[in-house]
């Protein structure tokens, strides 16, 4: 078999640049592309499912009915009823604002107050200053402030949101059809690489998606379990919640972590460890994830090189902001790949020549049959 | 597909060697893994030393196996219309052995190796079938090869 070299210099320089363009234009229509990317999750969640259904005796488009149906039935319910419940507690949302707010400026003020006291140069810098506000007065205003904008995106992503099922239905159900379409306008000459383009695009982003899904569920359990130890209340919803925050990296870590140490603080006002034990759990979890979860689920198979990884984040954020932040890995290993597979196809002179050669055919069977109509 | 059409395109599915004991509705589930392709007359189907990715399966037409040179012992075999080839290079996750090209105009079906192992894995009646008519083939082209050597050295 041909053996192909691991893509070199300039296939990464040029894979680097080209993912800076498409994240660029990802962020340019990031109304599409979110329902895009959780109905391509979705879809790599969903598929080993169906198939079991259909390796049961069930024809594809039934096994996709059913498996869609009752999937999206549950959901359905699990929104109803948390939607029910957040209308419910609205009115307490103020004051649940203002109370953790005020937990966390209670927890500054009294470590400053601590370092000031060991360090006594530090009482001329003031530095309790920003946190002697009064409590209700700060809460209430970034209460006014952010939570109607907040209410109001929700409001505007919902249509974008209900694309999620419509899309994955369809990627279950025609995804195959939809191959074999785009392979039909493909030349003889690059059919086999073509077909092995698209299993290598579709290998790399399902390891991605479910790596994600396999570190999310493994940071859940990570934080819930430590949180739960130390005493802290509702640590499931917190530990899924700073998970799903971790998927923007290192800004979703650090907001994930306020979060935690935010509700800690305001739990236990009088016991400062215990906000300082929950900000050791996060950064032992986060050592977890960057060095055993993240080898053993996304980075076992995306094949990249850490210094590159950390590179690429730098560059996506500044391209594309969060959205960059996010997609950078994924939009890399799949640029990657693809530039490897064209790299082969320009390099390999037998198979352009294989190219020329079917074209000089054709077109020297439509000159004969053109003088035999003529 | 229109259900006018499906029936003939499937009974072409059906002359295939590899797919004679599948029932129609089989037929289907192999049919959604095809990729069609036609060949010009000449034109070179696959070449010597290429990835083995896929299995052909000859609709309509002839191609002829071209072994390289230094493989002196090695001689050029047809296969038309119902035949198959590419098995080798699937199964060995070899490169190609010999170029392939098309005597004349050429409809084929291609099935991608990956398609191919995950059919073996899920559908284990298909596998079945499809295993023991390649057995069957496989045997085949084995005695026309012992019996090619044996009459060689008399004739």
């Amino acid at each position: 078999m041909k053996q192909f070299s691991q893509p070199g210099a300039v296939t990464w320089s040029v894979a680097i640049v080209v993912t800076c363009l498409v994240l660029f234009v990802f962020q340019k229509i990031i109304w599409l592309l979110v329902p895009g990317l959780l109905a391509l999750m979705l879809y790599y969640c969903i598929r080993p499912v169906v198939e079991r259904s259909v390796r049961r005796g069930l024809s594809q488009n039934a096994a996709v009915n059913l498996v869609v149906g009752i999937f999206f039935l549950i959901t359905l319910v699990l929104v109803v009823r948390a939607g029910l419940g957040i209308a419910a507690r609205i009115a307490d949302w103020r004051a649940g604002t203002a109370r953790y707010v005020e937990g966390g400026q209670n927890l500054m003020r009294r470590t400053i107050a601590s370092l000031e006291q060991r360090i006594p140069a530090l009482q001329q810098a003031h530095l309790g200053a920003p946190f002697e506000r009064p409590i209700d007065e700060s809460a209430g205003e970034f209460a006014m402030k952010h939570l109607g904008p907040i209410a109001i995106g929700i409001l505007e992503w919902t249509p974008s949101l209900l694309l999620v099922p419509y899309l994955t239905y369809f990627m279950l159900k025609d995804g195959n059809r939809l191959k074999k379409y785009l392979v039909r306008g493909v030349p003889n000459a690059f059919f086999e690489k073509t077909l092995l383009l698209f299993e290598r695009i579709d290998e790399s982003l399902q390891n991605y998606f479910q790596g994600l899904l396999r570190l999310t569920l493994l940071d859940t359990i990570s934080l819930a379990a430590g949180l739960w130890i130390l005493g802290v209340s509702h640590p499931l919803l917190l530990g899924l919640g700073c998970a799903v925050l971790a998927w923007i990296p290192y800004v979703g870590s650090i907001a994930g972590c306020i979060v935690v140490v935010l509700v800690a603080a305001t739990d236990y006002p009088d016991r400062m460890g215990m906000a300082y034990g929950c900000l050791g759990l996060f950064l032992v979890v986060r050592l977890l994830d960057d060095f055993v979860y993240m080898p053993l689920t996304i980075g076992r198979k995306m094949h990249l090189h850490p210094v590159l990884g950390v590179l690429m984040l730098f560059l996506g954020a500044s391209v594309a902001g969060a959205t960059g932040l996010v997609l950078a890995l994924p939009v890399l290993g799949t640029v990657a790949v693809v530039g490897e597979v064209i790299a082969q196809i320009v390099t390999d002179k037998r198979l352009r020549a294989r190219y020329r050669h079917a074209n000089g055919l054709a077109a020297t069977i439509s000159a004969a049959a053109l003088r035999r109509t003529g | 597909m229109d259900r006018s059409k499906e029936r003939p395109h499937l009974q072409e599915l059906k002359n295939l060697s590899l797919f004679r004991e599948l029932s129609f509705n089989e037929l289907r589930v192999v049919d959604e893994l095809l990729h069609e392709r036609v060949y010009q007359r000449c034109e070179i189907v696959s070449d010597v030393g290429d990835a083995g990715l896929g299995l052909f399966f000859i609709v309509s037409g002839r191609v002829k196996a071209v072994p390289p040179p230094e493989l002196v012992k090695a001689t050029v075999v047809e296969f038309g219309a119902g035949e198959f080839f590419g098995e080798m290079a699937l199964f060995e996750d070899a490169p190609r052995m010999a170029q392939i090209v098309a005597l004349e105009e050429t409809r084929c079906v291609v099935l991608f190796r990956t398609d191919f192992f995950a059919l073996l894995q899920k559908e284990k009646n298909v596998a079945v079938k499809i295993l023991f008519e390649y057995a069957r083939t496989m045997t085949r082209r084995a005695r026309r090869i012992l019996v090619g050597e044996v009459q060689q050295p008399g004739s």
